[in-house]
């Protein structure tokens, strides 16, 4: 096997071991399920494009994260400035999935709760709560991820405590 | 007396030393208040964790980001577009990109700007990407290229036609040639 080949294996197994995780990551981030994928799309295709020089093993998810993170900002900019044509678009009704059931109902009103209170944290420390609640990275692995110091990474998950909390406490949440 | 709020966070998540556990453990037996805090960030964790994230579209494996890959470098290699800037801001763009382009490529202690600003070593054809920066996503660009391209080298390139006539054409940001690159 030359090392070409070797390197496609590698990246079949992180693409495969990873896409699933770099895509739950990426909706916390962006709330949006085609964005998200499109930009788990984007991340390995640039990480592909490079991987004779990039890192591995958990540094490669990193790499993978760190991406996502910035192509959302980037996303999430442009998102503000179509925000009033989005919400014109969320008032519409939805077309159906095709499971009308009582429990499919409820849960997209709780991942839509969820996923506005979420939004409303600024990105930054946002980022940093999704990261530790949802991917369960322990701060020293945040920290890598997002090239900052640990102090900083236990200032954000704070902080995006703080503005969570009050979200919650201002709008029609139903916190269990 | 009380820990602070971001002490008592850390707490939550598990990041706090053996030692300080044991002494914060204490003091919260005791302390309705810091109770009361820690009650608040369980109960944001079980809000957020009350809903799972959607699953992947059915067809998010392999072959699909190989037709991803496809369609993507379709798009790429199809001419490079031109970066369409209004003029009061190409002076702008053209400054921060000799600044962003010095700051990376600058080769200091050889003397004068380099001819050809490169590199990509890799044996295999460069990857160009060509796409349109609006004025507004300027600031957005840059911080990508900075997060993105840390370590990597790059060439950022502006049209020849692009009326910047009375700064010249900055030597940094001239098209170059990758034939021979090392």
């Amino acid at each position: 096997m030359g090392d070409g080949d070797f390197r496609d294996a590698a990246f079949a197994e992180l693409f495969e071991g990873f896409h699933d995780d770099l895509f739950r990551v990426a909706w916390r981030i962006c709330g949006r399920t085609e964005v998200a994928e499109e930009l788990c799309q984007e991340a390995f295709l640039r990480y592909y494009e490079r991987r004779d020089r990039l890192p591995v093993g958990d540094e490669a998810r990193y790499w993978l994260i760190r991406v996502v993170k910035n192509l959302a900002f980037n996303h999430e900019k442009r998102q503000g400035r179509e925000r009033e044509a989005y919400r014109l678009y969320a008032r519409q009704p939805r077309e159906s999935s095709g499971n009308e059931g009582e429990q499919h109902v409820l849960a997209e009103e709780s991942r839509e709760s969820v996923r506005k209170a979420l939004l409303a944290v600024p990105y930054k420390l946002r980022v940093a709560l999704i990261l530790k609640e949802y991917a369960g990275y322990p701060y020293v692995d945040i920290a890598s991820i997002l090239r900052i110091s640990e102090n900083n990474v236990k200032i954000r998950v704070f902080r995006a405590r703080q503005h969570l909390s009050k979200i919650l406490q201002k709008g029609d949440y139903h916190v269990p | 007396m009380c820990p602070d709020a971001r002490t008592l966070s850390a707490y939550f998540d598990g990041e706090i030393t053996e030692n300080r556990r044991e002494e914060m453990d204490r003091h919260i037996a005791e302390c309705p208040a810091c109770r009361a805090t820690l009650r608040e960030f369980e109960a944001q964790r079980r809000y957020l964790r009350s809903a799972a994230a959607p699953g992947l579209p059915g067809d998010a494996d392999l072959d699909h980001f190989w037709s991803y890959v496809g369609r993507s470098r379709l798009h790429r290699v199809r001419g490079p577009r031109r970066i369409s800037v209004p003029l009061p801001l190409a002076a702008a763009a053209v400054l921060a990109l000799v600044v962003v382009s010095v700051l990376n490529f600058l080769p200091l202690g050889r003397g004068g700007m380099p001819d050809v600003v490169v590199v990509d070593s890799r044996p295999q054809a460069p990857t160009v990407v060509s796409f349109t920066v609006t004025p507004a996503d300027l600031d957005d660009f840059f911080a990508m290229l900075e997060g993105e391209g840390a370590g990597d080298d790059a060439i950022h390139t502006l049209p020849e036609e692009l009326p910047v006539a009375r700064f010249g054409e900055p030597l940094m940001v001239r098209p170059a040639s990758l034939e021979g690159a090392p």
